[in-house]
């Protein structure tokens, strides 16, 4: 059948436009690219503690995905930035101490408690700032410690459990948890401290045992290190204490071989830090290296800066006989 | 705010009673007299119309012998029609009084008579109604689309007989021949047969899209979604709309439908007119939606008609099969992951039923409960999951003017387990007692009742008066026991109820003019729970106990006009006013949507631009393993949360070169502000507490945000004999920013995918069916990192590595290539047809990439762990037709 002469054209035209529209949309989507050599930044470390006088901070730069970097810092130390720490108002130069990328001041710094400090470090046409305020002394002011008489039954982790947000990907042939049973003492430890009457504060709290040993009673159902509101570390017991007391119980997990194995003899340090929202954020997010890296407060760099108020114990812990 | 709602109701009660109380001034008038005295026609229609009429005896004793032949609603229509040859008229003085008057006019010098052209458009194997189908009238160029009753008016058409073409997508084209002014008729169409012996191009097809006004809407009837391949090798709604360009289904946590690159929750299931929250089940491989119980289901896409709002980016309106009229049939089916059964049938004439159930059986093949005994212990290890659908509507037509459905849907999923923590795929090593173990016992889904009554007040009013109540829950109970002294109980309960009504008018005004408006209110209740008690060691104990509660009231209205000035334009303006109690927000939405026949029967254009507000938000507490592992919660918009708002545009060319070929490009802009980012993207479940369910708490974790999508769209279809292809590409992109979080640029969205193609090739005879289907994407977004750093601790002794990724979602994933074969082959089976399909997922056995992991530990360069995607999978289907 004949077509009309303008349906022919038409399809002429539309036989070029639809051609044209296929590259167009091709050339519009684009792709994402990640930057194949970003600069290096300034990564900076301070942890200004209350009452010190002889603070120190480290500079270190960010290195290329397939470089090296050695836990000793080589290599990412850097040591010629210019650094200058400002306390109330007075600014203190820091001078490279060493080629590790730590930082002193010549002269002593008075870090007392509600002190404001900004930090600045220039390298490379970069400059890093950060700012904040000394947290009030804290001090662990009693502590107990409870161990079993008995090795309790529980599950181990040698490996990543499964993440059951992921159940698309399950590795069908494997399946495998890394989870067994085993034996373990769970050493509860309650620490016991004061709250200031300032202002409110966020605590972290952490039992560091040294454990030496491969399988470990998963922290996940555990409590070895906890942030939070210091006001919400309530005392988990009446008669524990009153506020405005505060306290806070963790518990962390001893693996051994059966359940007739002693407790093997080992120290613990119990930590308190009272801090920031800065510190909590970074605190609270440096757990999980391969996801994500922690909070930084550093304006134009990375890392931490910031101020807090620490008290540490080393115990020794043992089975009592 | 009680006055609002109590205003709605009364305004909704008055329409629906309107709507009821009209049978008696709309009394059906079958005036047939042929030659008589113009007084004894005038009684005629005085007795059945029940009116007064006022005349003077000489003007009717002069008057000549009258012939007529009417039947409609209209009184002075019929009056009309036996004064048509004379010189009188009839002049209505109140309400049911005439009087007759002489006009001075001879019958050939008045103009003639008008009345609408009416009906239905009905399966003609089942009588199912055909929303969605296409009337048209070539001697007037003119055409309208059936409404969701099936209805279609062509109104103030010459009295008289007019040649009429009716079509529908899937169904032989019927010419026949309708009468202005006649009574409501009823148009059936078969449809057209699968097999290949009697596959039938139809080349009309462009005539049908001409009428189609909106661009973006997918209406590809349940037949042909049904044959469009699955990845659970039963037809499913989500997996046959991936088909389509610019759809894709969300993560299994995400659930549900991205579309056009918006947010999985900016997307509006509504099923019998009620909002379905959580349409998806097994972690979104299949959906809610089973569509062999569907008689139409529509997806608007960005262009939403003025009567659906309240999303940002789609609208899937999916209305459930009223049940044969006829006879009594049934499917049963069964796949590798359920068996389902389908039955509809007349019950009276007036009275048809349909119902369906569907459920997984995994659990009862492999077993849920597995007793074991070690050492004079024993225990029951449970390993039970299913999901489960329930489907029932009857519809009851008392006359051809009303039509009243109940319709109910339940559906869910149960997951039971208690395990011993050490799993692998050796069952024989876990399969004994377990002193240390985890228990979950999870259920959730929807459930909803839907009533809607259907009201034909007069051949130009079609009133359709919906109420409903629709709910989704979620139940999450854990028991863990990883250590003797130490237990973690949890329970967490989240609950959504809709109450809503809704009054949506169809008046037929004139040829040019066809206005649909409507009144909705509805009542949002939103309630989640949790008692939980985490008992990590003999004193460090810590109880949750929190609950949340919203309340809102949501009032719409909207009116919307399609008008036709020519053959060739059709122009749709609307107008969709919200107010949300919550934060007390009222916005006035206008939408303007055209479509223009470029070449009549060879290609047509149409494009829309429109505003849409979403008061909903859907969000699910990202931290923790506690609760919101499977449920999500909806939070409503307040003082503090604001509306999500978008603005869209989109046109598109349709093109059809040749009779069995058609192409279709199409372009998309959408804005979105004040939508909901996480403010943590790389977040993941990672400890036992979290925010807690506090509304507060729970919007910590996410900033406002704005997004935007474009995109171009092509698709080919083809039908040539036995052959069938589609073929769909999809190019552009979906970003958002936070400038909250310190995002000053754009960057790319979670399941942004820049280009897409996919195609399926089926060829189908009368035993066999075979279907190749491929779809290679770019991958999805993921952080890459950067750079390497090393930062300590205060109280560490030693830096920690950490990976540096300053934006978020900077990469892709590789390419997601894969094809999937299926073979079909037809048989009877104890005199059934039967079909049984074979699927064969990812048949060249690609194992794409679907997530990434980087570990920053090693001394020299980052480890790259790649998480897979499914292998080779053979999946089976067997279908019978009872």
């Amino acid at each position: 059948m004949d077509q009309p002469v303008h349906t022919r054209a038409w399809r002429r035209f539309l036989g070029c436009l639809l051609p044209a529209l296929v590259l167009a949309t091709w050339a519009m989507a684009g792709c994402d690219s990640v930057a194949p050599d970003p600069p290096e930044r300034i990564v900076a470390e301070a942890f200004l503690t209350t009452g010190d006088s002889t603070p120190h901070l480290r500079l270190s730069r960010t290195r290329p995905l397939d470089a090296p970097l050695p836990s000793d810092g080589a290599g990412s130390a850097l040591t010629d930035a210019t650094v200058t720490l400002t306390v109330d108002g007075t600014a203190y130069p820091f001078t490279p101490a060493g080629g590790t990328g730590r930082y002193t001041a010549s002269t002593a710094v008075p870090l007392q408690p509600e002190s404001r400090f900004s930090f600045e470090a220039q390298w490379n046409g970069q400059t890093a700032t950060a700012e904040g305020t000394l947290p009030p002394p804290v001090t662990l002011d009693s502590f107990r410690v409870n161990v079993p008489e008995a090795p309790i039954q529980a599950v181990l982790f040698d490996s990543v459990f499964v993440d059951p947000t992921q159940l698309d990907s399950l590795q069908l042939d494997s399946l495998r948890t890394g989870a067994a049973d085993g034996f373990a003492y769970p050493i509860e430890v309650q620490l016991w401290w004061t709250e200031p009457a300032e202002r409110a504060y966020w605590v972290r709290t952490r039992l560091r045992p040294a454990i030496a040993g491969g399988s470990s009673l998963g922290d996940f159902f555990l409590r070895p290190e906890q942030v939070q509101q210091e006001a919400d570390a309530a005392c988990p017991a009446a008669g524990d204490c009153l506020p405005p007391v505060r306290s806070w119980i963790g518990v962390y997990g001893v693996p051994v071989d059966d359940s007739n194995a002693p407790l093997p003899s080992h120290s613990v340090q119990l930590a308190l830090i009272r801090g920031d929202e800065p510190y909590a954020r970074f605190a609270a997010t440096r757990d999980d290296p391969s996801r994500r890296e922690p909070v930084s407060n550093v304006e134009g760099g990375l890392g931490i800066v910031t101020g807090i108020a620490l008290d540490t114990v080393r115990v020794q812990v043992s089975q009592t006989p | 705010m009680r006055l609002w709602c109590l205003c709605a109701v009364l305004v909704l009660l008055l329409v629906g009673l309107a709507g009821l109380s009209a049978p008696a001034a709309a009394q059906e008038l079958h005036i047939d007299v042929s030659d008589v005295p113009l007084r004894t026609a005038l009684a005629e229609v005085q007795q059945q119309a029940g009116i007064n009429l006022v005349f003077a005896d000489r003007l009717v004793e002069a008057a000549p012998h009258v012939s007529c032949h009417y039947c409609g609603t209209d009184v002075a229509a019929a009056l009309a029609c036996v004064l048509s040859e004379t010189n009188l008229q009839a002049n209505e003085t109140r309400s049911g009084q005439y009087v007759l008057v002489a006009t001075g006019e001879s019958a050939a010098e008045r103009p003639a008579l008008r009345a609408a052209m009416a009906g239905f458009v009905t399966d003609a194997a089942s009588g199912e109604v055909l929303p969605g189908a296409h009337v048209y009238v070539p001697a007037l160029e003119r055409g309208t689309v059936t409404n969701e009753a099936g209805y279609f008016a062509l109104p103030a058409l010459p009295v008289g007989p007019y040649r009429v073409r009716v079509s529908y997508v899937g169904y032989a084209t019927a010419d026949t021949l309708l009468t202005a002014g006649a009574p409501v008729a009823s148009v059936a169409l078969q449809a057209r047969e699968m097999q290949a012996a009697t596959v039938q191009v139809d080349a009309r097809r462009s005539e049908r899209s001409d009428l189609a006004v909106l661009p973006g809407v997918v209406s590809t009837p349940t037949r042909e979604l049904e044959q469009l391949p699955s990845f659970s090798g039963e037809s499913d709604l989500f997996q046959a709309l991936q088909w389509m360009p610019g759809i894709q289904r969300a993560g299994e946590l995400t659930g549900g439908l991205v579309v056009r690159g918006g947010q999985s929750d900016h997307n509006l299931y509504l099923l019998d007119g009620a909002p379905v929250y959580h349409p998806w089940h097994a972690f979104n491989i299949v959906s809610t939606f089973q569509t062999e119980t569907f008689k139409s289901i529509d997806l608007y896409r960005d262009a939403f008609p003025a009567e659906h709002g309240g999303r940002l980016s789609a609208v899937l309106d999916a209305e459930m099969r009223d049940g044969s009229r006829t006879e009594m049939r049934g499917i049963a089916a069964l796949s590798l992951l359920s068996g389902r059964i389908v039955l509809e049938g007349p019950v009276t004439e007036n009275l048809s039923f349909m119902v369906a159930a569907r459920r997984s059986y995994i659990d009862q093949v492999a077993g849920s409960r597995h007793p074991v005994e070690q050492g004079g212990v024993r225990d029951t290890l449970r390993t039970g999951y299913f999901f489960y659908d329930l489907s029932a509507k009857a519809t009851y037509r008392p006359s051809t003017r009303h039509r009243l459905s109940l319709s109910y849907y339940g559906g869910g999923d149960n997951l039971d387990l208690r395990l011993p923590f050490d799993l692998s795929l050796d069952f024989s090593s876990w399969l004994r007692p377990a002193d240390l173990f985890f228990e979950l016992d999870h259920n959730w889904g929807n459930q909803l009742v839907s009533a809607r009554h259907q009201y034909l007040s007069s051949d130009r009013f079609f009133v359709t008066t919906t109420a409903y109540a629709s709910g989704y829950r979620a139940r999450e109970r854990s028991l863990i026991r990883p250590s003797e002294v130490s237990t973690i109980t949890s329970a967490y309960d989240v609950a959504l109820w809709d109450l809503g009504a809704k009054v949506d008018v169809d008046f037929y005004a004139s040829l040019d003019h066809q206005v649909r408006m409507g009144l909705h209110v509805r009542r949002h209740l939103f309630d989640s729970t949790l008692d939980a008690e985490l008992q990590r060691s003999p004193r460090a104990v810590e109880t949750i106990m929190e609950d949340s509660e919203a309340r809102a009231f949501e009032l719409t209205a909207y009116a919307q006009d399609t008008w036709t000035p020519s053959p060739r334009w059709t122009i749709q303006p609307g107008v969709r006013f919200s107010y949300f109690s919550g934060g007390q927000h009222a916005h006035l939405r206008p939408r303007l949507n055209a479509r223009y026949a470029v070449v009549p029967g060879l290609l047509s254009a149409r494009a829309g631009v429109g505003l849409h507000v979403q008061y909903l938000h859907r969000l699910r507490d990202r931290s923790t393993f506690l609760y919101d592992l499977v449920s999500s919660r909806w939070i409503p918009s307040d003082e503090d949360v604001r509306p999500s708002t978008s603005r869209h545009v989109s046109a598109g060319l349709e093109l059809q070169p040749l009779p069995w070929l058609t192409l279709g490009v199409e372009g998309y802009a959408r804005t979105a502000q004040d939508i909901l980012i996480p403010r943590d993207e790389l977040q993941r479940p990672d400890g036992l507490n979290g925010g807690g369910i506090d509304t507060g708490a729970l919007l910590g974790q996410y900033e406002p945000g704005e997004s935007r999508a474009y995109g171009l769209e092509l698709l080919a279809t083809a039908e040539l004999g036995a052959w069938r292809l589609r073929a769909t590409y999809h190019g552009g992109r979906s970003k958002s920013r936070s400038r909250a979080l310190g995002e000053e640029s754009f960057r790319p969205t979670r399941f942004d995918v820049p280009r897409a193609l996919r195609a399926t090739v089926q060829r189908e005879t009368n035993r066999w069916v075979w279907g190749l289907s491929t779809e290679w994407r770019n991958g999805y977004p993921t952080t890459v990192p950067e750079a390497r750093f090393s930062l300590g601790d205060v109280l560490d002794d030693e830096p920690t590595r950490f990976l540096h990724r300053p934006e978020v979602n900077n990469g892709r994933l590789p390419t997601y290539w894969r094809t999937d074969l299926s073979l079909g082959y037809r048989f009877g089976l104890l005199g059934a047809p039967a079909r049984v399909q074979l699927n064969l997922f990812n048949v060249l056995g690609r194992r794409n990439v679907v997530s990434r992991q980087y570990d920053p530990a090693p001394e020299a360069g980052v480890a790259v762990q790649n998480r897979l995607g499914f292998p080779l999978l053979p999946l089976f289907e067997l279908h019978i037709e009872l």
